[in-house]
């Protein structure tokens, strides 16, 4: 794979796979107030545009390009939101024609060719965006995982704007107009763009598209922190609690702890060999699912088990004793080599998909990284058992959380 | 040995040991990693004992929990230090063991095969794993689509195993000893039962004749694996659950045929896929009517399992308007469909279809997957081609209303 960078776009060129992938990136800074309307925008842009103006005109008109994919979504880059719309299609060596024009033409049409009534969006597409965004809304509360996601994080971020739902709120609804979500659209235009092609030839029908490069922090250097450590539960009605604890650390993206930190997190409760998972799941079976996550952006490593509510108690001590045991460096250098040795795999994994690969070379490009297959993995070689025990000093107990059907006695 | 490159220029090259293992493997030499599967032609569905009577419900997906524990250790242990992870899953028909490995691969596919070939428990691991699996079903019962679903498939199979939890009940498990464990394991864990996948930058003959001497220097017996009992006409019908959770109101609707209904399990699959698509998909016109009307929302769907053992379709999601919804699908059965709307659709399968050949995972399981049927997927993809109007508006005399059932969720705070 030869990679290219210029100031618009960053090329992956490679033949490896049956479809071109282009996407494209806008950046902006989340806030309480534009969350909701960023979030509807996508949908709205997919409801229709001036040469196939339903939602099934445009599902049909992909459908016929041999299932050609058109992905607009919206996610968190640290303090940063990244509006992405991606295009993915059959290459023409595979197919009796090229379908590229024509797949441009459509993503061409969904960004820049909307459909509008008196310049603005139409009134009776955003009124029924809205119906479906809220029905939405009210089935991801379905989700206990969610749930109990959601009320952490209020507790852990309080009023930090980490804390923001980016997929937006329910609440904003009534402030949602064709007008507003217009001047979203506008804005959104303007922002920051990052464009990644990953093909196996630089597709030409791309210079129609003009944007400006930028960068936007995804780092947030504002710390969590509660003193004293805060316990808290949250009284739900499901069988089994979701148990959430918050580590806070000082270390971020690309600091010299950084790879110990990712490894860190790989041994505490990466996967099934884990001291969390071996511990908690195999040893005390307390519970089927356990397992701990670092988030750099912010500087957080949290854990989250699913289990009754009655084990919670012993589950905390479970976890803090797992992670006494990694301060204690009491892990041998054979499961630091394994896990050392998945992680590398996961890494060169991502380079198997087209969209792994916009994924880890747009990201990277943020960071300001090498756009390189292999130098995350040699920085990730040279952590030392000490390096590991130097990241685990960095991190404080700062959050216990519950989520269960009765309170739960907190032995602090 | 066959080596066969198809019309979409990958290269499938297949053999069945004298031990009746099934062997593919997919050479795929610009990809980093190798993906391998295990995939044992055994589900939740199959309880039949040797001379009469069943095993608990719940003992396939036991098992696989139980699979992972080595004679000296854990065998996620030893993938690890093949920098490999390991993992398995069970459905209603089959249980798959796999791997992703950069490194080691013939070694791990050595080992997986070692792993789903001997069975090292004892008591104490059936005694912990009861808790384990409690755990994961107390899990599932606080899914509401989880809980709509298994309810619908209880309402249409209600004196069957697929009308079961794969995972069992709380109660069924406690029914589960090592002696039933030993037996399941012998009869359903064969090389004859077992489909092993192998797709990655492999070299075939030298992978295939790695597995061949590893698999004469075992002795497996070949124990004759029973029919599993077809499933009655019986339908419970119009069940209302009320979820002890916040939920949409959500309703399903199923259909089923008795399996006399199958003629070319693999044509009706493929023309079934076809009409679902063509009325209920999300380019038809009952999709945007009733998205447009406030009926649905992007929950609904519609998928059929079709299956030489079974034959079912369901649809529904969430609704503010069940009635509509339900008159609405009865009035889009016995509509016309329109034969460009079948091309297009056509088009689509393919599009996917070849977007899934740069998936390991994709292609590995679709591989096993027809295997088992007694075809191959590239053969499939040629004959959905050639299935004609006729056949898909064929599919309408499936929605038998004397073989349907349906389901109501309603959440306590609704």
């Amino acid at each position: 794979m030869k990679i290219t960078q210029t100031n618009h776009s960053i090329f992956a060129q490679t033949n490896q796979f049956k479809t071109n992938l282009i996407a494209i990136r806008f950046f902006s800074t989340i806030t309480k107030d534009n969350a909701t309307p960023y979030a509807i925008l996508p949908d709205i842009l997919t409801s229709g545009t001036v040469n196939h103006p339903t939602r099934r005109d445009l599902t049909k008109a992909f459908e016929a390009l041999y299932d050609t994919r058109l992905r607009f979504s919206v996610s968190r880059q640290g303090p940063t939101r990244m509006v992405q719309i991606s295009l993915e299609y059959l290459q023409a060596q595979y197919l009796e024609q090229s379908i590229e024009e024509e797949a441009f033409q459509y993503l061409y049409d969904v960004l820049y060719q909307p459909r509008t009534i008196n310049g603005v969006f139409d009134s009776a597409i955003v009124e029924r965006e809205k119906r479906l965004f809220l029905e939405d809304y009210e089935a991801r509360f379905e989700d206990k995982s969610y749930v109990s996601n959601r009320a952490f994080k209020e507790v852990l971020f309080d009023t930090d704007p980490y804390g923001i739902d980016v997929y937006g709120e329910a609440s904003d609804l009534a402030t949602i107009t064709p007008q507003r979500l217009w001047d979203t659209y506008q804005e959104l235009l303007q922002s920051p763009a990052q464009v990644i092609v990953v093909a196996n030839d630089y597709p030409v029908s791309l210079d129609q598209f003009q944007f400006e490069r930028n960068t936007l922090p995804v780092v947030d250097r504002v710390d969590v922190c509660h003193e004293p450590v805060q316990f808290s539960t949250r009284l739900h009605h499901s069988k089994q609690a979701m148990f959430h604890v918050a580590y806070t650390t000082s270390v971020r993206y690309d600091e010299p702890l950084y790879y110990p930190m990712l490894l860190l997190d790989s041994l505490f409760g990466g996967d099934q060999s884990s001291l969390l998972f071996m511990n908690i799941r195999e040893e005390r079976h307390l519970a089927y699912s356990v397992y701990s996550q670092y988030q750099p952006a912010k500087g957080l490593l949290a854990v989250t088990v699913g289990l009754q509510a009655s084990a919670i108690p012993n589950a905390l001590a479970a976890i803090q004793e797992q992670l006494q045991t990694i301060l204690d460096g009491g892990f041998t250098d054979e499961s630091l080599t394994a896990h050392k040795k998945i992680w590398s795999q996961q890494v060169k994994t991502v380079f198997d998909t087209p969209g792994g690969i916009a994924a880890k070379l747009g990201f990277d490009s943020l960071l300001q990284r090498p756009l390189s297959v292999t130098h995350a993995i040699e920085m990730m070689q040279q952590v030392t058992k000490e390096d590991i025990v130097a990241a685990a000093k960095t991190l404080r107990l700062d959050t216990v959380f519950a989520l269960a059907d009765q309170e739960v006695e907190w032995n602090d | 040995m066959e080596r066969l490159i198809n019309q979409f220029n990958e290269v499938v090259v297949q053999t069945v040991l004298p031990n009746g293992l099934h062997i593919s493997v997919i050479e795929k030499p610009q990809f980093t990693r190798s993906y391998v599967t295990a995939t044992l032609n055994y589900g939740s569905y199959h309880l039949a004992k040797v001379g009469g009577g069943f095993f608990p419900a719940g003992i396939a997906h036991f098992l696989e929990h139980n699979m992972f524990m080595a004679p000296d250790g854990d065998y996620a242990s030893k993938f690890q230090a093949y920098g490999a992870s390991v993992n398995a899953y069970t459905t209603f028909d089959k249980t798959t063991y796999l791997f992703r490995s950069i490194d080691h691969v013939t070694e791990a596919t050595l080992l997986l095969l070692d792993m789903v070939q001997s069975l090292d428990i004892d008591e104490a691991n059936v005694e912990k794993e009861i808790g384990i699996i409690t755990e994961e079903i107390t899990m599932y019962e606080d899914i509401p689509d989880s809980v709509i679903f298994w309810q619908t498939m209880e309402n249409l199979f209600p004196d069957h195993s697929l009308g079961i939890d794969i995972a069992g009940s709380v109660d069924s498990i406690k029914e589960i000893t090592l002696p039933l464990l030993q037996e399941c394991h012998a009869m359903y864990y064969q090389p004859a039962n077992t489909y092993l996948v192998i797709a990655g930058p492999v070299d075939a003959a030298e992978m295939i004749q790695a597995i061949e001497a590893h698999q004469t220097s075992k002795s497996l017996p070949h124990i004759p694996i029973p029919p599993q009992p077809t499933y009655s006409h019986d339908i419970k019908t119009a069940y209302h659950v009320i979820s002890h959770l916040e939920a949409q109101d959500k309703l399903f609707i199923g259909y089923k045929q008795p399996i006399s209904w199958l003629t070319n399990v693999i044509r009706q699959k493929l023309a079934m896929n076809l009409y679902l698509e063509c009325q209920f998909g999300q380019s038809s016109s009952f999709y945007e009517r009733l998205i447009d009307e406030g009926v649905i929302n992007d929950s609904f769907s519609a998928f059929a399992m079709i299956d030489p053992a079974y034959a079912m379709v369901m649809m529904g999601g969430d609704t503010k308007n069940p009635e509509r919804l339900v008159d609405e699908i009865n009035s889009v059965i016995n509509e016309a469909i329109d034969p460009d709307e079948i091309e297009r659709v056509k088009r689509r399968i393919l599009g996917t279809f070849l977007r899934s050949l740069h998936s390991l995972e994709s292609m590995a399981h679709e591989i096993a997957s027809y295997q088992i049927l007694g075809s191959d997927v590239f053969h499939a993809v040629d004959e959905l081609k050639t299935i004609s109007v006729e056949e898909v508006a064929q599919m309408k005399d499936f929605f038998d209303s004397s073989l349907q059932t349906m389901s109501m969720l309603h959440s306590k705070g609704h």
